[in-house]
């Protein structure tokens, strides 16, 4: 089953279909929830609320385009939503646990701890243009910012991610 | 000073010609960069910084998500409506005894009952994707 087939039948009242949806996308949105709220009991509760909040906004969602973009709008809500509502003390959160991701390589483990010294900002959309590979227009549209804002965000992320790489921020 | 302005403008404008964005931008700036040694050396690092990201996902969490969002949906199904009729109701019930018991001027007595349903509707009816921003007393927190 493909995301549209999975929405179509969701939207005929099939909440069983749903389940490929949040299979699909809850490592995704478990790793941007941790980034965001910077603790995983945290993210874990956003990142369920954000799929109730998907399942009943369905028939707002637009078959013509990505899943996971729209989705990602009510995930990052309901994360400030939990941060406000809690206030927990954030923990070290983006670097895979090596118990749970053994493949995950030293590397990557650098990089992730990298993008953990970022705050949630530069973070969110480090990780949203590298790894989800969204446009500028995207990424302007699901933080709700003028793509020359998103642009000059970037580039200062982008700059304080190299510090932290080549040591200087760490 | 104005050199640093310089390079940042170019170097905004090779950021998007890097992603794709902008492709004619770097053809415009190849003197800049022939003779801008800072401008090459963040140009090296923007590319290093992407090949670093190759490959990278995002690690398994290991947890189930779907069982407790199945559970909510099953129970939201059979709840929510119910608990948006009672809740009208009971605040209907309740706006009428203030205006049987309490000495309100009619119009605030009217207005009770309408603006305890609206109030139960909007937020049942209330937009998810309406786009929240970075409060600043999460980036006061450094999140």
């Amino acid at each position: 089953m493909d995301d549209a087939a999975a929405i179509r039948a969701c939207l005929t009242g099939n909440v069983d279909a749903f389940r490929h949806l949040v299979d699909q996308y809850q490592s995704r949105a478990l790793a941007h929830a941790r980034m965001l709220t910077g603790n995983a009991a945290d993210a874990a509760d956003a990142a369920q609320d954000a799929f109730v909040d998907a399942f009943r906004s369905l028939y707002t969602f637009d078959a013509a385009r990505p899943f996971y973009p729209w989705f990602y709008v009510l995930l990052r809500n309901r994360c400030f939503k939990q941060r406000t509502r809690r206030a927990t003390k954030p923990e070290s959160s983006a670097v895979p646990d090596k118990a749970i991701a053994p493949a995950v390589s030293e590397e990557q483990l650098d990089l992730w701890r990298a993008i953990d010294q970022l705050t949630a900002e530069d973070a969110e959309l480090v990780v949203l243009k590298h790894i989800e590979g969204w446009t500028y227009d995207e990424l302007a549209e699901a933080l709700d910012v003028p793509r020359g804002t998103v642009m000059s965000r970037l580039y200062a992320a982008r700059q304080r991610l190299t510090a932290m790489l080549s040591g200087e921020g760490l | 000073m104005k050199h640093d302005i310089e390079c940042v403008r170019v170097r905004l404008d090779l950021m998007a010609a890097f992603d794709g964005e902008a492709p004619d931008a770097v053809a415009n700036h190849e003197a800049h960069v022939a003779s801008c040694p800072d401008c090459r050396r963040w140009l090296q690092d923007l590319a290093a910084v992407s090949v670093r990201f190759k490959g990278t996902v995002y690690p398994e969490s290991g947890a189930d998500l779907w069982r407790v969002v199945q559970n909510r949906l099953r129970s939201s199904e059979t709840n929510a409506p119910m608990f948006t009729l009672y809740a009208i109701g009971a605040l209907c019930v309740g706006g009428r005894l203030l205006q049987l018991f309490a000495d309100l001027p009619l119009p605030i007595g009217q207005l009770i009952p309408l603006a305890a349903i609206v109030a139960v509707l909007s937020r049942v009816l209330r937009n998810p994707l309406a786009i929240q921003t970075f409060a600043p007393e999460l980036r006061k927190r450094g999140l």
